[in-house]
């Protein structure tokens, strides 16, 4: 006859080949092979769990046996109420409702399961190691703590900076420096109330932090829904699919309405850091700045095939957009070879904006001619430019 | 007892000669990359904080040794009654938290000091550009009015050796094409870490000529421990001298010899890479045609050194090897501050050229230098560094020819 462990194992060991089956004909490639071998291995296991409390027969005591009455499963006490099996369907709810709906939800429901399975078997397996509930309790704990405790605090923490995090996305760029400089003060304040007042009740500790936590949590869920302040975004050619450089005065004066869009422009805040050069659009001038470099350039020397940041200023009325020619490329057209200008360049920039422009110059300088050396130019303002030497 | 002291004679003198030989080991007269012997200005900074530092924390290392040691020695387990335990001492407890923090605070007054100083660059004197990538360096000396008197009016590229003017407050833009580098002359400055799409400046000023070795301090790949550098230090004068071999007009080989076998060898194996700047092809026709090197086809990094003074330099292949026998190696780098830019501006002369070296790294460089985890390895069709070009060694005698006449 087979018990109540011998069918549960016989049973994984059955849904596990099936498992292995069906993911072995959907799945293909090394996730396929991956599986079955991972499938495989659990039907394995299970079949030697099968086999060892078939003959162990749940490691029951015969009724025959001297300690039948004690020993037996029929003698134990019935398990304590539990809330893992009540979580457990919460997470095949949330499984079914994630399948259906956002990937995350999903894999959200996977880990409630899995927590649900670890606790509830920890939770049945400690209350049958003795007779004695008390030390049943302080062994589930002596197990599950080391797990539990370091899970709730990170999960704690997650809830927290997220909430903060709505919190600041909610407030407008001027505001946010405000609500850091209140909560600072807060914390301080009550850690040196704390601090001094050694004698205050724990529980008065206890209730400051946890209507703290709540405030932050809830103040976040609020602004959450509420949605975040907008921020704008850059332009980029994964936007708009027209992009193209404007070359000269004309081309701009027959674009007027043309929003040109960045190619290369860096949104990195590091990229920002450190340009390798300011070019700065003044009073109709170009020149660019340099550290190091004594007063206004008018030439600049960028490594060959080294994508190299620029950040163009633009201090004059009116939209300007600073342009890098790097010389041509030779591309065959309708199989015919023509010669492609290679231009990139930063959007419109209004008075007093500025943006960080990634300009590469895949060839030395030696390849280009005197009279049209590789350089940086504004469309439209004639003769200004930076020339740029490429080693 | 006895038997225990002396079973444990054995492990305390193993112990203690270890110790010896970690001590002694600090103590090498020729240590070239020592950062305890600064030869310029930054240097000088850094090694006037670190110095005091050093003493301060060696003599609170041994304050606290001893007070171990005593504490063990004299309160040792002698089956005595356990002493009166005490709980908290508040004066001691105050002192021995004052006490650090003021150390610390005096520490970190003159380190801010430092860095802001060593951050200086409003008075700089001259420019050069530093570009790392696996495994080599890259420097270009932009047209500016610094460096020299009437400045440098031709951009000047170079690799493998930084050549400064003494006494000259340079200034480095350091950045990277590939991965993150470290670039680090211990003797001139402290470290600059070289980021791709960063430009990370460093000063430099070398007191008197000489050279001044470095190494890559970022791991950067399979040959980053032969990613080296040295900077070179020359005085105005010779600094003009170098500034105007590096620009002067491209010289031929002579007709009908073995460089200029060499030469055409260059053109076809080398220059798909390796730019020598002024080199020409004639077609059939009589058109002539720079050469023109396109390593952003072929290399990872989009670059390979410019060979065109190759025989200025004292070493080649990311300051690995050595251009120059032993025997000239060592009388240039020991050579007194007077003479040195002399015997550097000789550059290598067929007396002093380390053949052997060059013609190995012709014939296989990646068996010198490991650059491919697998022989001429491919990266989206593009190589890590070079490749073995399989050269016969008639290829390689005109090479080397050719590449001797590169100064």
């Amino acid at each position: 006859m087979l018990t109540t462990g011998s069918k549960l194992t016989l049973g994984g060991t059955a849904l596990s080949v099936l498992g292995a089956i069906v993911w072995g004909i959907t799945k293909g490639g090394s996730v396929g092979y991956v599986g079955v071998l991972g499938l495989t291995s659990a039907a394995a296991a299970f079949l030697l769990l099968f086999v060892v409390v078939t003959y162990l027969r749940d490691a029951n005591v015969p009724p025959s046996a001297p300690d039948a009455l004690t020993g037996s499963a029929a003698a134990q006490p019935p398990p304590t109420p539990s809330m893992w099996p009540v979580v457990a369907a919460f997470g095949v709810g949330l499984l079914v409702v994630g399948a259906v709906t956002k990937p995350i939800v999903f894999k959200a429901a996977i880990v409630v399961l899995a927590a649900s399975a670890v606790e509830w078997m920890v939770q049945a397996w400690s209350e049958r190691a003795s007779s004695d509930p008390a030390y049943n309790a302080s062994l589930r704990k002596r197990i599950i703590h080391p797990l539990e405790l370091p899970v709730l605090v990170a999960v704690g923490v997650a809830v927290l900076v997220y909430s903060f995090s709505r919190i600041m996305l909610f407030l407008s760029k001027s505001d946010g420096p405000y609500a850091f400089i209140i909560v600072g003060v807060l914390i301080v304040a009550f850690a040196f109330t704390f601090a001094a007042r050694p004698t205050l009740k724990k529980g008065v500790i206890v209730a400051v932090c946890t209507v703290a936590a709540l405030g932050v949590v809830s103040t976040g869920a609020v602004m959450a829904i509420s949605g975040q302040r907008t921020i704008t975004k850059h332009p980029t050619t994964a936007d708009e699919d027209h992009s193209q450089c404007l070359r000269d005065a004309q081309q701009v004066a027959s674009n007027p309405e043309y929003e040109e869009i960045e190619h290369r422009a860096s949104q990195h805040v590091s990229a920002k850091s450190n340009p390798a050069a300011k070019v700065i659009l003044e009073n109709g001038q170009l020149h660019a700045e340099v550290v190091g470099a004594q007063g206004p350039q008018v030439t600049l020397t960028i490594a060959r095939s080294n994508p190299t940041n620029i950040l163009f200023i633009n201090r004059d009325s009116g939209e300007f957009r600073l342009t890098a020619y790097a010389g041509t490329d030779v591309q065959t057209v309708n199989d015919t070879q023509v010669k492609i200008e290679r231009l990139s360049c930063t959007t419109l920039i209004h008075k007093d904006g500025e943006q960080m422009f990634t300009v590469a110059f895949p060839k030395s300088s030696a390849a280009a001619t005197p009279d049209d050396p590789y350089r940086l130019f504004v469309p439209g303002l004639d003769g200004q430019q930076i020339t740029v030497y490429v080693p | 007892m006895k038997t225990v002291r002396r079973s444990l004679r054995r492990p305390a003198l193993a112990l203690g000669g270890i110790a010896a030989a970690v001590v002694l080991a600090g103590c090498a007269k020729n240590a070239p990359q020592d950062t305890f012997r600064p030869a310029g200005e930054n240097a000088r900074k850094i090694d006037n904080l670190q110095r005091p530092v050093f003493y301060t924390a060696g003599i609170v290392l041994l304050i606290v040794i001893a007070a171990v040691v005593f504490a063990m020695i004299k309160y040792r387990d002698r089956g005595q009654e356990m002493p009166e335990q005490t709980h908290g001492k508040p004066w001691l407890e105050i002192l021995l938290t004052i006490i650090p923090a003021v150390i610390l605070l005096f520490v970190g007054v003159f380190t801010v000091k430092t860095v802001f100083a060593l951050a200086k660059v409003d008075d700089t004197q001259c420019i050069v550009n530093v570009t790392g990538q696996q495994w080599w360096w890259e420097y270009d000396y932009p047209a500016q009015a610094g460096c020299m008197p009437g400045g440098i009016t031709t951009p000047i590229v170079t690799s493998g050796e930084l050549v400064i003017p003494d006494q000259t407050k340079v200034l480095l833009h350091i950045t990277s094409r590939d991965v993150i580098h470290s670039f680090w002359i211990p003797r001139l400055n402290g470290k600059r870490d070289a980021v791709p799409g960063r430009d990370q400046t460093l000063r430099m000023e070398a007191d008197q000529p000489g050279i001044y070795t470095g190494q890559c301090t970022e791991f950067c790949g399979l040959s980053h421990a032969r990613m080296r550098m040295a900077a070179v230090s020359l005085n105005a004068d010779d600094f003009g001298t170098w500034v105007a071999n590096q620009t002067k007009a491209y010289a031929p080989a002579e007709k009908d010899t073995l460089a200029a076998q060499g030469e055409t060898q260059f053109i076809t194996n080398c220059s798909r890479c390796h730019q020598v700047n002024g080199l020409t092809t004639t077609d059939a026709n009589g058109v002539v045609t720079p050469v023109l090197a396109n390593p952003d086809q072929y290399e990872v990094s989009g670059s390979a050194p410019n060979l065109t003074d190759l025989m200025t330099r004292t070493t080649f292949a990311g300051a690995t090897f050595d251009l120059l026998t032993p025997a000239c190696r060592e009388r240039l780098y020991n050579a007194p501050p007077d003479q040195f830019g002399k015997l550097y501006l000789q550059g290598v002369t067929p007396e002093c050229f380390n053949e052997g070296e060059l013609r190995d790294w012709l014939r296989n460089a990646p068996a010198k230098k490991p650059m491919y985890s697998a022989e001429n390895e491919k990266l989206d069709g593009k190589y890590r560094g070079m490749p073995n070009l399989n050269l016969t060694e008639n290829q390689i005698d005109q090479l080397v020819a050719y590449l001797l006449e590169r100064k």
